[in-house]
């Protein structure tokens, strides 16, 4: 009797995982749906091949745990909040939670979850990978205006704590109430001198009038093209050479003669240190797309 | 103290003769006759003897209306001041005040009052009102005395240079340091140059209207002197001889400078300066000079009456500058900064 009542529990806990893990809800991609890629991309070999190790999930969910990290109302909670931010801002706020990432890096992983599904062309998209421990935000369109690189690397060391502890929902939470503060506090001033100029999300970014340069550099060159101007009005000026009396002709250089007395030698060691500066903050995925973004490990 | 005062007259008609620069000789204004120098030497030495005979012990009076004329003690030759007759004192020309030449002047009063009103035309920060003919004082010829001196120097100067040069092999830069040992020795002639002698002119106005072409020196005779200012020197050829000494020197350091560079560092250790031959001369050399008062400064013009080089420092107008200075930093503001949005990238 015990053991049929231990088969059924397991059958039962089995049917529920099942249950639970059917709620998100994935399509297959095809031709006929075009591997579910937006139209805005561009239809390739390669977007395809990254298309197909990419779930196509429902859109409107935004939460997708797929690693079952959070409890049921944590899910739910989540979902709610994602989905107020999401049709309050017109953007899409996602995140992911997966088992393992494949053979993708965790960036790789997150930027085609979103551009291979229908979120649109701003979101930011955050990844939790259990198996390798990985965290990792990625932002696209406006989003990578708005959740610049300082707000990401800030969100990622603010939440780290939480997942390492195996606070999975309360880390996802916080994330979604640190986008929410960002777009109260809008985008920064050094990014609000950026548009983007493309479907695919590339931006530029005007750098900010060195204002007070300009005015100490104007202030110095016309000080000195005055002081030199009204130098030429001093015209009284003592001779101190006489040069308009020396007789060339007669002058004799009889003994000019330079005699070497030492040499020395010295060598300086050159350490090849070629550190080149960072490179940009934005960068494309398999699709085209810009995204910005950073990450790190829990 | 007896002092007399030789007036040039026509011998003609007796009317006031004055040096014509433009002639190079004396017009008389009245008759037109038209006298070379060796035509008043001859006269000159004539009434000399005549002159010698009538001294007058009271001082001297204008030989033309016979007014007491007040001078400072170094004045040769001015002008009286009631009938504007040219009179030239002829003592204080005598013996060892007795100049051995003169350059006459070329250029006329008029010719340095154009020369002065040039000056400020293009400036730009100059006072309007500066060159208002109500500031200038009146405008007056003067023979300046001047020291001509003739200086040969034999030079010998030692030291030791650095001939750095550098390369890179490797990993490594190397540098090379050189050690020379030089010695440049070499006779240096100078001559003529002039120092004034009078301690009233200011000495860097007089550097500032150098040089004068001494090939139009002649001899000196008095009559140059007539219609012009002159002065007496007030300090000896031994008194002022080390102003040209050190001009000279300053001058051969720098000649035997420019066979030094191709060192790119150097100390000199030793300089001697061996004269082989030192010489002074007295000299008169004309000069105009004006004063212009503007804002209770006096500025002084001096134009070499030989070459009609004009110099005196132009004064600047504040007001004009401050502005001047708050326009052009806007608009360089708005230049670089148009340049930097339009060119560069950037935004407000």
């Amino acid at each position: 009797m015990k053991k049929i009542l231990t088969v059924c529990i397991c059958f039962i806990l089995l049917f529920c995982g099942g249950v639970f893990a059917s709620e998100i809800e994935t399509f297959e991609r095809n031709s006929s749906n075009r591997y579910g890629i937006p139209k805005r991309f561009e239809m390739g070999q390669k977007q395809i091949d990254a298309a197909l190790k990419t779930p196509y999930v429902n859109s409107e969910e935004l939460v997708y745990d797929f690693a079952e990290l959070f409890t049921l109302e944590e899910t739910e909670k989540l979902k709610e909040t994602a989905q107020r931010i999401s049709k309050k801002e017109n953007y899409k706020i996602v995140i992911v939670t997966v088992p393992n990432l494949g053979r993708k890096s965790p960036m790789a992983y997150a930027d085609d979850f979103f551009d291979y599904n229908d979120f649109g062309k701003d979101g930011i998209l955050l990844l939790i990978s259990i198996g390798s421990r990985d965290v990792y935000i990625s932002t696209s369109g406006e989003g990578q205006l708005l959740f610049d690189s300082d707000r990401v690397n800030n969100t990622i060391d603010r939440i780290t704590p939480s997942l390492s502890n195996g606070y999975y929902g309360n880390g996802a939470s916080r994330f979604l109430d640190l986008v929410e503060q960002a777009f109260e506090k809008g985008i920064s001033d050094k990014m609000s001198l950026c548009t983007i100029v493309d479907d695919l999300g590339n931006y530029t970014c005007k750098k900010p009038l060195p204002i007070t340069f300009i005015i100490l550099g104007s202030v110095v060159v016309s000080f000195l093209t005055i002081f030199f101007v009204t130098k030429k009005y001093k015209r009284i000026k003592k001779a101190t050479d006489a040069q308009n009396y020396l007789n060339r002709e007669e002058k004799d250089l009889y003994e000019n003669q330079d005699t070497l007395i030492n040499t020395r030698t010295t060598r300086t060691y050159i350490s090849s240190s070629s550190n080149g500066g960072g490179g940009g903050s934005s960068h494309s995925g398999s699709s085209g797309a810009s995204h910005g973004g950073g990450g790190g490990k829990f | 103290m007896q002092e007399n005062t030789l007036d040039q007259k026509c011998p003609s008609c007796r009317a006031p003769l004055k040096f014509s620069p433009k002639s190079s000789g004396w017009d008389c204004d009245y008759c037109g006759s038209h006298f070379t120098i060796e035509d008043l030497e001859k006269i000159q030495k004539k009434r000399e003897k005549a002159q010698k005979k009538k001294m007058n012990s009271q001082g001297y009076n204008c030989k033309n209306c016979g007014a007491q004329i007040l001078v400072s003690e170094n004045v040769t030759a001015t002008s009286c001041i009631y009938c504007r007759s040219s009179a030239i004192i002829e003592s204080r020309l005598s013996n060892e005040f007795t100049p051995t030449s003169v350059i006459p002047f070329k250029k006329t009063k008029e010719e340095a009052m154009d020369a002065f009103k040039q000056t400020g035309l293009r400036r730009f920060f100059i006072p309007k009102e500066f060159s208002n003919k109500k500031n200038i004082s009146e405008i007056q010829g003067i023979y300046i005395p001047f020291w001509l001196y003739d200086y040969k120097v034999d030079s010998k100067v030692t030291g030791v240079g650095n001939i750095v040069s550098s390369w890179s092999s490797g990993n490594y830069i190397y540098t090379k340091t050189d050690e020379y040992a030089f010695t440049r020795s070499g006779v240096f002639p100078f001559y003529d140059i002039p120092v004034d002698g009078s301690k009233h002119f200011d000495d860097a106005l007089m550097n500032s209207i150098e040089p004068f072409d001494y090939k139009e020196l002649v001899p000196f005779n008095e009559a140059y002197l007539s219609g012009f200012l002159a002065e007496k020197y007030d300090q000896t050829k031994e008194e002022v001889q080390s102003v040209a000494i050190n001009r000279a020197e300053n001058t051969i350091l720098s000649e035997i400078n420019q066979t030094l560079n191709r060192y790119s560092s150097k100390v000199i250790n030793e300089k001697t300066f061996t004269p082989s031959s030192f010489h002074g001369e007295y000299v008169l050399l004309p000069v105009w000079l004006l004063n212009i008062k503007y804002k209770d400064k006096i500025y002084p013009y001096a134009m070499n009456g030989q070459t009609g080089k004009m110099i005196g420092d132009i004064p600047v107008q504040k007001s004009k500058v401050v502005f001047t200075f708050f326009i052009l930093t806007i608009f360089l503001i708005f230049i670089t900064s148009l340049l930097f949005i339009l060119i560069g990238g950037y935004s407000l």
